[in-house]
């Protein structure tokens, strides 16, 4: 009835600055709220993307035990039967094999412990990896050369640069190896992995650890929306054989607990939020109906009916919720664009500490990503929020009795 | 011409209000019987506190008795619920406060619109009735304008206009010339009093004001929350025409 939004929407400006106030305090902390999500699902998506890239895949296949006990012996036997069974990579997947084991670098001044000694499938590897981005010397594994790329940290430890000769010991699958490699580049991913973690070629690596055709993993690297579906699909392409297809949601559980527990805090926070901007509207709408006993008592003299107040007060409350969430997207928005596309050091929102989680640092700049998803939810949730804060307000003037409101001045 | 036949449109039977004030139990009605025919034109007089708004809000519907029965239109409305109050408000009383009490957020077109859209008339009926209604009031130039940007008297007309658009069957004035001075009171007095002749709507006045006394055609005197008089009078001071209004028969008090 349009009767009955002008009155709501006039009734809303009668009192200009107190509804501007309001406007400013709920559209202020919608603005925040959107803001913080996305910085949220930025790090989060940042996170995701990191620790798949280094240390999974969106989808891996891997020996059933692997996952308990990263041991060398706990393989995937016959890659390529798995493969086979898989059949052809549909269009944007991308497949590659690792070998994961620990071990000891060696160089005439000093040594260092790999505790993430990877050998990897030279061609896929350096489109998924890291690594291969975050090269600061040298250049990427030549599958001819007997290459190794070292982390910054080690590098400065063993007193070694591109060229330079290192010594790498572990145990292979049967018996204690050591090979001689040739630093070809040296990478700074942030954190421990700068000393921790080397990699060497796939076919040098199953060589040198007598693994045959063996790898520790098959990792998978698709669309990040299909991940689900994707890992049921291989789940039942390689029925049968003695490996494990898991999620990344599986393969990373410590990842997928700290986004969970993010998740929570960034919940709790939002709801704290909510909470002042209830009371905020509660305030405004309980005081306008208060000071309009009178008014609102004239209206049911003349006939409109007890829920029509209700309906009156509620609508003025959505239009407030409506105005304040335009209010906030417009603040809002633009500040999620700006660092969406600047980006936000990481280091300046820990004050200079590297976030570091499973031997993974994040030290990329987050980009704030706000997914229509996300910014429906709130919204919705905001407007929720403003018609229940108007609930009681809105049954205060439904209950008026016009004799009484009559009296009053 | 109309037939001047007439009948109740409202009655009252051993009305009693008591309400508390404080530690006081107040009589503000006290056994009370009165009928009100349709048409009529009348004041219910008395001095302060003598319970002429209490008979008025009784018999708007706006208050319910403790004792006794209101008929209007032939209803009791004592076991009406809320909305059912609300719905026979709206259809058949009209209202004009001493205070005009217009609603401030809407224009006097608005104002007096609202009362059909809350019937739900459509819209193009509306505009039509309104601007009909306020040309009769004499507020057409003045239709935009919101009640701040009006006079005492050009606001009290607005509140008749919202009062009557709806051809209510009845229309409740609470002391309207009170805030309005001696000559604005008397043109809408006679505004009222054209309506009532020209329209048949029946007019009844809670005042203390001699002027309202004298349109009226009929005066009912309260004192002490009970009727002390019931007068006819041949004609009111507003009537220009001998046959229009007829006097009904005077109430059983």
């Amino acid at each position: 009835m349009a009767m009955f939004f002008k009155m709501a929407f006039r009734n809303l400006w009668r009192r200009r600055f107190r509804t501007g106030i309001t406007l400013v305090a709920i559209g202020g902390s919608f603005s925040l709220l959107l803001f913080f999500v996305a910085l949220t699902e930025g790090s989060h998506q940042l996170m995701i993307d990191l620790a798949i890239r280094m240390q999974a895949g969106h989808v891996v296949i891997q020996a059933p035990e692997f996952q308990k006990e990263r041991a060398l012996e706990l393989r995937v036997t016959d890659p390529d039967e798995v493969m086979r069974r898989i059949g052809p990579l549909p269009e944007g997947w991308t497949a590659t094999r690792r070998i994961f084991t620990t071990g000891l670098l060696r160089s005439a001044d000093g040594s260092v412990m790999l505790d993430n000694l990877m050998a990897v499938d030279l061609e896929n590897e350096r489109k998924v990896s890291d690594v291969g981005r975050k090269l600061v010397r040298g250049a990427w594994l030549d599958p001819d050369e007997p290459g190794i790329l070292i982390g910054e940290k080690a590098a400065r430890l063993l007193k070694v640069d591109v060229g330079d000769k290192v010594v790498v010991s572990c145990s292979g699958l049967t018996q204690k190896v050591e090979e001689r490699f040739l630093v070809a580049g040296v990478f700074r991913v942030g954190g421990d992995a700068d000393r921790g973690m080397a990699m060497i070629g796939l076919a040098r690596g199953q060589a040198l650890l007598g693994m045959g055709d063996a790898v520790s993993q098959l990792a998978f690297f698709l669309p990040p929306d299909d991940s689900q579906a994707a890992a049921r699909e291989l789940r039942r392409r390689v029925q049968g054989l003695p490996v494990a297809v898991l999620h990344w949601q599986e393969a990373l559980p410590v990842l997928t607990q700290l986004l969970w527990v993010d998740d929570i805090s960034m919940q709790v926070f939002i709801f704290i939020i909510l909470v002042i901007v209830a009371a905020g509207i509660l305030n405004t709408v309980l005081m306008s109906v208060m000071e309009r006993t009178r008014e609102l008592g004239i209206l049911k003299s003349l006939g409109m009916r007890p829920w029509s107040l209700f309906r009156l007060i509620v609508t003025e409350s959505l239009l407030l919720g409506l105005l304040a969430v335009a209010v906030g997207a417009a603040l809002g928005l633009p500040l999620v664009h700006h660092f969406g596309q600047v980006g936000i050091d990481p280091l300046a929102l820990t004050g200079g500490e590297v976030m570091e989680m499973e031997g993974i640092a994040f030290t990329d700049r987050i980009h704030p990503v706000l997914s229509w998803a996300s910014g429906l939810i709130l919204t919705a949730v905001v407007l929720g929020m403003t018609l229940l804060s108007a609930v009681w307000p809105a049954l205060r003037a439904k209950r008026i009795l016009p004799v009484k409101a009559l009296r009053q001045m | 011409m109309e037939s001047t036949k007439t009948q109740p449109i409202v009655e009252l039977q051993q009305v009693r209000k008591e309400y508390r004030q404080g530690h006081l139990q107040v009589q503000a009605v006290n056994g009370v019987d009165l009928t009100i025919q349709e048409g009529e034109f009348t004041a219910i007089c008395g001095p302060s506190g003598s319970g002429k708004t209490t008979l008025l809000n009784l018999i708007g519907c706006l208050d319910t008795p403790t004792e006794g029965r209101v008929l209007v239109g032939g209803r009791d409305v004592s076991a009406l619920s809320d909305s059912a109050l609300a719905d026979l408000r709206l259809r058949q009383i009209g209202f004009v406060f001493q205070a005009y009490n217009l609603v401030p957020v809407l224009t006097a077109f608005e104002n007096v619109e609202l009362v059909l859209a809350l019937q739900g008339v459509p819209a193009a009926q509306r505009k039509k009735r309104v601007l009909s209604i306020l040309e009769e009031v004499g507020l057409l130039e003045l239709r935009d304008r919101r009640p701040m940007d009006m006079s005492g008297g050009q606001q009290q007309r607005v509140a008749v206009a919202r009062a009557v658009v709806a051809n209510p069957r009845l229309v409740l004035a609470d002391e309207p010339t009170a805030n309005l001075d001696s000559h604005t009171g008397a043109a809408l007095l006679q505004m009222m009093a054209d309506l009532n002749r020209e329209h048949r709507v029946t007019f009844l006045f809670s005042t203390h004001d001699p002027m309202v006394m004298d349109y009226s055609r009929r005066i009912v005197r309260v004192v002490d929350g009970k009727i002390a008089a019931d007068e006819l009078k041949p004609r009111g001071a507003g009537d220009r025409s001998p046959a229009a209004g007829d006097p009904p028969a005077a109430g059983e008090a």
